[in-house]
């Protein structure tokens, strides 16, 4: 095979087994690697009853098809199989060094099922994988225990470690990369404390890797690296990090604040943005492997309440979750919180989003400090948040901690008093940090059909509303209104099979939007020889996100459960979208004929599956029913 | 007739507060032309709190936020 090593281990640490695999070419051209061929694999081998925390949950971790190959932005890898936190089929995604690292030890993919009896870790040194004990790890923040262990095997031993976070099985738990890069969303951190393994180790020996047509690859590569490096946009994150436009999103009201019940917040834009972390806290800019965007922040803060030595420093998502959402703009506790959730193995947003739904149920007296064990939730009391909140959280800690330790979808069920209506998510999944309401319409849809739920990379709605690119050889030529519907549906249609693309391919959307259409071509054939036009392409894009859909079928989510709730959908207060209302089921309905999806069942007709190649996929959903 | 221009975000790298002299008639979009940004900045008016229609324009005196669509993950 090339491009591809075609290889992937199997763990079972019930058995304490470890083979290896060699996948069916099939599976790659028609799912492509990372998110979609993890797809692929659970709708073959997966699960549909098994709790996502039992010992039988699959756990995947696959690479893209450009891994290890050098290219700006393409070293990514995803983690993929049920949701804990939405029950649904869930995938997030992390740059940092592991990818390289797992395909130049010669596999695309690790499965991992089962549950260690003790406290385990994988370590893979090409041919030679073990199951180790790791007692001496547990218990210990994702900080001291890649140290430990990098002390251990050596710096460049690449780690995948969870906090004390999974091994409570939060449901937001986050696996973490070489302490810095984070598989952040929908929990498959306590996926892995679930299975007793508190980490994943590699280091390859060599670096051999067979391409199709290495010479046109090595000029395609030639031509992307500098166009990604030079492009405006990196430029951009490079000097100020990706929340270098912070206070832009405040002006146009695509920044959350206090629970999405705010869009303009001038002094917060003024205090929170990238520039400010630039001037005050960044000590060194650092990039994910072969990237030359860097557009991650390494911060210290010197002094006052919220200092913190020199380390991993927050991105846009993890300020404004940690800061506006919650209704504090001080920039220095946005990083201590960040630096905190990275350490004890919490997502950043969700912990936001359900924190900032506490903190408004709070104020309404829906819930009190009865139930929150005496805490008093204050809008902007970051004090509180660091030094309480987060660590009852991932501790489990009281009847509180239990409560939002399980997301706010489920924290809102169990308070009932329709707290769910002022929810931010969708499949129970937290919004990110872009208000559809001010940032662009089509992202409420984008939020809404989302496999694993509310996500802005997904797909790129988000850059091709901005008019960031441009794709004219699959009809996206036009320039979007962001504050209006029109359009909307016809480009999303467009936009989850780039997403779809960009999730197998483990591509970074900061990086990919500067690759043309015939580029992506270029890159898929002479890396692994699939000789693709567009249109094969674009396909594989669209099965991706078919079989997504068809995943969540089995899980009994349908058209209904693409929503988003009473909160991101009523009207703005302030702010420049004050008053605006989104045509959401107007898009919805129009996304649904355009993909021939059934409106109950929320899934592609029969035919429809058939025509993209899905024959058996299209029996067992049409007729299971 | 004269405005006031205020970058904000992003923008600021490019270009600094300053009044601007125009004529009665120009529209939003000829004058984020006018301004040399970047094209690959997708840049749009904003007075007092709302954005302006390429097509739209401008009174004396109006404070305007020229704010691009450009945003982080």
């Amino acid at each position: 095979m090339n491009g591809n090593t075609g290889k992937i281990i199997n763990v079972d640490l019930d058995k304490g087994s470890i083979e290896t695999e060699l996948l069916p070419e099939e599976y790659y051209t028609g799912y492509i690697g990372g998110s979609g061929l993890a797809a692929k694999l659970f709708w073959e081998r997966g699960s549909f009853s098994a709790d996502p925390l039992s010992p039988e949950a699959m756990l995947i971790f696959m690479n893209g098809p450009f891994a290890g190959l050098k290219l700006s932005g393409a070293s990514r890898n995803s983690v993929a199989g049920r949701s804990p936190l939405t029950g649904n089929w869930g995938d997030s995604s992390c740059g940092g060094y592991f990818a390289p690292e797992l395909r130049y030890a010669g596999y695309d993919g690790i499965i991992i099922k089962g549950k260690a009896e003790k406290p385990s870790m994988l370590l893979i040194e090409d041919e030679k994988i073990h199951i180790l004990p790791a007692p001496e790890y547990w218990g210990k923040g994702t900080d001291e225990a890649n140290r430990a262990i990098k002390e251990k095997y050596g710096k460049n031993y690449r780690t995948l470690i969870i906090g004390p976070a999974g091994e409570n099985l939060v449901k937001y738990a986050i696996i973490l990369n070489e302490g810095h890069h984070a598989f952040g969303r929908a929990g498959f951190g306590a996926v892995m404390g679930s299975k007793n393994l508190k980490a994943i180790v590699v280091k390859a020996s060599a670096k051999i890797m067979k391409l199709a047509d290495p010479e046109k690859y090595e000029e395609l590569r030639a031509e992307l690296n500098p166009k990604i490096k030079e492009a405006l946009a990196s430029d951009v994150m490079r000097e100020n990090g990706t929340a270098a436009n912070l206070e832009g999103g405040v002006v146009s009201g695509d920044v959350p604040i206090r629970n999405y019940t705010s869009n303009y917040w001038e002094e917060m834009g003024q205090e929170l943005n990238g520039g400010v972390l630039t001037e005050k806290y960044l000590t060194k800019r650092r990039a994910c492997a072969y990237c030359s965007i860097a557009c991650k922040r390494v911060v210290e803060v010197k002094e006052g309440p919220f200092a913190i030595p020199e380390g991993p420093g927050p991105e846009y998502e993890t300020i404004a979750a940690l800061g506006s959402l919650i209704g504090s703009m001080d920039l220095a506790a946005a990083c201590k919180a960040g630096r905190v959730c990275n350490d004890l193995g919490i997502d950043t947003i969700s912990a936001g989003g359900t924190i900032a739904w506490a903190m408004e149920a709070f104020e309404r007296g829906d819930i009190t400090e009865k139930d929150t064990g005496g805490i008093k939730l204050l809008w902007g009391d970051m004090e509180t948040v660091i030094e309480k909140i987060l660590p009852v959280i991932a501790a489990r800690e009281g009847a509180f901690g239990m409560l939002l330790a399980e997301g706010s979808l489920s924290a809102a069920v169990k308070t009932g008093k329709d707290t769910i209506n002022y929810t931010a998510q969708c499949k129970g999944l937290e919004v990110p940090m872009h208000d559809p309401r001010g940032g662009g319409h089509g992202l409420a849809l984008a939020y809404a059909v989302s496999p694993r739920g509310a996500c802005h990379v997904a797909s790129p709605m988000l850059f091709l509303e901005m008019g960031a690119c441009f794709y004219p050889e699959i009809g996206f030529e036009y320039e979007l209104e962001p504050m209006t519907d029109k359009d909307k549906a016809e480009t999303a249609v467009i936009a989850v099979a780039l997403g779809a693309l960009e999730n197998s391919a483990c591509f970074c959307q900061f990086a990919d939007r500067e690759i043309a259409i015939p580029e992506w071509v270029g890159l898929f054939n002479s890396v692994a020889g699939y000789n693709w036009d567009v249109q094969d392409m674009m396909m594989a894009g669209t099965r991706v996100f078919y079989l997504k859909r068809l995943i969540n079928y089995l899980f009994g989510r349908t058209a209904k459960d693409d929503a988003l709730t009473l909160r991101m959908l009523e009207p703005a207060r302030d702010g420049e979208p004050e008053g605006v209302v989104i045509n959401f089921e107007g898009m919805k309905n129009k996304f649904y004929e355009l993909m021939d999806m059934d409106p109950v069942k929320g899934i592609p007709s029969f035919k429809k599956l058939v025509e993209y190649g899905m024959g058996a996929e299209a029996k067992r959903v049409w007729q299971e029913t | 007739m004269k405005v006031y221009l205020v970058p904000v975000g992003i923008i600021k790298k490019y270009m600094k507060e300053r009044d601007l002299e125009i004529e009665a008639d120009l529209t939003a979009g000829t004058l984020v032309e006018r301004l040399n940004l970047p094209n690959k900045l997708k840049t749009i008016c904003f007075i007092n709190g709302k954005r302006i229609d390429p097509d739209g324009r401008f009174t004396e005196g109006d404070i305007v936020k020229i704010v691009s669509t450009f945003a982080g993950g």
